[in-house]
């Protein structure tokens, strides 16, 4: 399906509109481009009004203003009708021209300036293969067009391209599997053929169980069994769902984390510094006390060192002259002298005797007191002179030791310092509040995981016990030969079931494996670091995984444009796989992408526009050289949207 | 969703899985378009009680031969 026209009048800024969406050749893409203000947006908010009656894209400053333009408010008169219209016309891919259209008329009464709603009328005109057109009018209309492009996924056809960055902020397990069933149809062969089979089929159980109180109480432990089943599924979808939630808050943290230095880490490591810090000073004190006790004890030593050298050097010099010991007792040769007698051998002592004791006397120049205190103090003074020679290497030592450890703290001080340069500029407690959450819904994540697969050892249980009872059900109702056409009609109903339960399940699976597939190619095909990322896993479960090239899950980390990037890709995908006929309408689509990265996704839109209709509502500044040189070609209409002098109603001019 | 776009996926597996027995591939290829058709609330149970009983008897038929 395509947008041939749009038609507006009196909607909004836009008195009256006529825009052809003409294929031109191969392409189908068509821009507009308009500064903000200029109604460019409500252009998206008028297929999304004439289709399902709203404006899910209306600015701030629209949704003050009636619906109705401006210019013609000023112009009604009171008591008079005015009336605000779009139509759309459409073509099917069997090329039959749809029309839709809805109008809204208003009045303004007596004394009142606000217009006042009268009454709206909505019509979808079917022409069929003849000719013939049918006009639809309210409900049926409404229905047709939830057939046509259903209200519940228009997100994936009519959407703010501002929207894209906070789509997998946003997506839940849930919004991601319901767009793709939705828009693969899974949903037609869940929610309403399988299920309303379901329910045929216990009907005719019901039927059948009447016929026979054994096969009535298989009925029961079967439906019971059933019911068993459709709880523990619902139990694990919820679980399911709890997990994805602690996931999306882990990213979401790890987003506000991305930078952040793990402040509790660098707490722990600066208490590790602080603790090394105080050991090395205590040693250092230490070393430095052992020093000052050793200069205390050797001080006196040091400050009499030249007196005791000297005392040394003199019992040296006295030893090396035989002064010392002295060869012979004064006092024995004083006594000979005085005595006129030899006290050693007993002769008188002649005068040439006198003379030579007289010589003697005169060459012993110490006296024995003090060759006795030299000799008692020199192992005094060889001991302190060994003591002395220790303190030298001993001092060096210490010095050593203390230098060692003054380098040791300077080095501490620097790392201390450096954490608290990455510690600065952060509000600690915040960031330890967030390190907290992420540890806390790590551990909600782990217990979803767990009871998840509970459940479905639960089920699988469960399983087990339904295909048997539905044994035993078939022996029994074999058995009722009066019910052969209820036998017949159950086994056809659960047999018709059986198959499209077992062919959801391939479709759901190819689905899922198709888009993960596609999404990845085109993401990697747009993203300008592909090399940063590995590959993209949509699980079985559903939650998009995006992983980096150093095998983390990385969805929560990566910048603005990138996340807009993969929601695009796989909206893009969505609709390449389901072959979901619609188009697409983006508003703003490039507006997180920065200028070099435009290009290509200008080349992905213009492959997109080969195969079906792309409307892209870009502001000038988005349509820059990089994306206009690839679309300025490749489009089959450009148009800009301006608003008049007065500001009050814009128009469309064709570039 | 034009009126007679299905997913071609569908239609592939639901004919793959039925196989040989055709009877029940066009009650179910029947069924989904219908409920194509009829994308709000709708009366479903006596379309599908109708369809059954047409599509059950010719397979009971087709079963005893």
């Amino acid at each position: 399906m395509r947008i041939d026209k749009l038609l507006l009048k009196n909607y909004r800024q836009f008195k009256d509109l006529d825009i052809s969406f003409l294929k031109k050749g191969e392409n189908d893409l068509h821009v507009i481009i308009g500064k903000n203000g200029t109604g460019k947006t409500n252009i998206l908010n008028s297929i999304n009004w004439c289709l399902y009656g709203d404006e899910p894209h209306l600015s701030k400053e629209s949704q003050q203003l009636p619906i109705l333009n401006l210019n013609q408010i000023s112009k009604i008169e009171e008591d008079e009708d005015k009336e605000v219209y779009a139509k759309l016309h459409l073509k099917t891919e069997n090329g039959s021209c749809i029309t839709v259209a809805r109008k809204a008329v208003y009045r303004i009464y007596e004394g009142e300036k606000i217009p006042v709603l009268q009454k709206t009328e909505f019509e979808v005109c079917v022409p069929d293969a003849k000719g013939n057109v049918d006009i639809k009018k309210g409900e049926d209309a409404e229905s047709f067009i939830e057939r046509l492009v259903p209200k519940s996924i228009r997100e994936f056809f009519f959407f703010d391209g501002e929207r894209l960055d906070t789509y997998f902020k946003e997506a839940t397990v849930q919004n991601i599997k319901h767009a793709i069933f939705l828009i693969s149809q899974i949903d037609l062969l869940e929610n309403k053929i399988e299920k309303r089979l379901k329910d045929f089929l216990s009907d005719l159980r019901k039927e059948a169980g009447k016929t026979n109180p054994n096969l009535e109480s298989i009925r029961n432990k079967l439906e019971e069994e059933e019911e068993n089943l459709r709880t523990h599924n619902k139990n694990e979808d919820e679980y399911q769902e709890q997990k994805t939630i602690a996931k999306k808050e882990i990213r979401e943290i790890d987003e506000k984390l991305r930078g952040v230095p793990d402040v509790d880490a660098l707490e722990v490591e600066k208490l590790g510094y602080k603790s090394d810090k105080k050991s090395a000073k205590n040693i250092k004190q230490e070393y430095m006390a052992k020093r000052t006790e050793a200069l205390f004890k050797y001080g006196n030593y040091i400050m009499l060192w030249p007196a005791l050298k000297n005392t040394i050097d003199t019992i040296n010099e006295k030893r090396e002259k035989k002064e010392l010991p002295p060869p012979i007792d004064i006092r024995l040769l004083s006594g000979s002298l005085k005595e006129k007698v030899c006290e050693l051998c007993g002769h008188d002592v002649d005068s040439k005797s006198e003379a030579q004791i007289k010589k003697l006397i005169e060459e012993i120049k110490l006296s024995p007191e003090d060759s006795k205190f030299l000799l008692d103090v020199e192992p005094l003074l060889h001991r302190i002179k060994l003591a002395l020679s220790e303190y030298e290497s001993d001092m060096k030592d210490l010095s050593h030791h203390i230098i060692k450890y003054e380098k040791e703290l300077e080095e501490i001080e620097k790392k201390i310092g450096k954490i608290d340069k990455k510690l600065s500029g952060y509000k600690l407690e915040k960031v330890r509040s967030w390190h907290e959450n992420r540890k806390i819904q790590e551990g909600q994540r782990d217990k979803y995981l767990q009871l998840i697969a509970e459940e479905k050892v639960r089920k699988m249980g469960c399983e087990e016990e339904i295909k048997k009872l539905k044994q035993e059900w078939e022996i029994g109702l074999k058995k009722e030969e009066k019910a052969s056409k209820l036998r017949n009609d159950t086994g056809f109903c659960s047999k018709a079931h059986e198959i499209i339960k077992e062919a959801k399940e391939i479709i759901i699976n190819e689905a899922r494996e198709k888009i993960e597939e596609e999404t990845q190619k085109l993401f990697f095909d747009l993203v300008w670091k592909s090399k940063t990322f590995k590959e993209i896993n949509i699980l079985e479960t559903y939650d998009l995984e995006l992983i980096h090239a150093m095998g983390y899950e990385c969805l929560g980390s990566i910048s603005a444009a990138e996340r807009a990037l993969l929601a695009l890709s796989f909206t893009l995908a969505l609709h390449d796989v389901s072959g979901f006929d619609s188009p697409l309408m983006i508003d703003t689509p490039v507006a997180r992408v920065t200028d070099e990265n435009r290009e290509n996704l200008g080349k992905i839109f213009a492959k997109v526009g080969e195969t079906k209709q792309i409307i892209l509502l870009f502001t000038p500044n988005e349509y820059s050289k990089e994306i206009s040189k690839i679309l300025d070609m490749k489009s089959s209409s450009r148009r800009s949207c301006e608003l008049s002098a007065g500001e009050i109603e814009s128009s469309i001019k064709e570039l | 969703m034009s009126k007679t776009k299905i997913n071609p996926e569908i239609i592939k597996w639901v004919k793959e899985k039925a196989k040989s027995d055709e009877k029940i591939s066009d009650f179910l290829l029947d069924l989904i378009y219908e409920e194509a058709e009829h994308a709000g609330h709708w009366w479903w149970k006596e379309t599908y009680k109708k369809k059954l009983e047409e599509y059950s008897k010719e397979w009971k038929e087709e079963n005893e031969n």
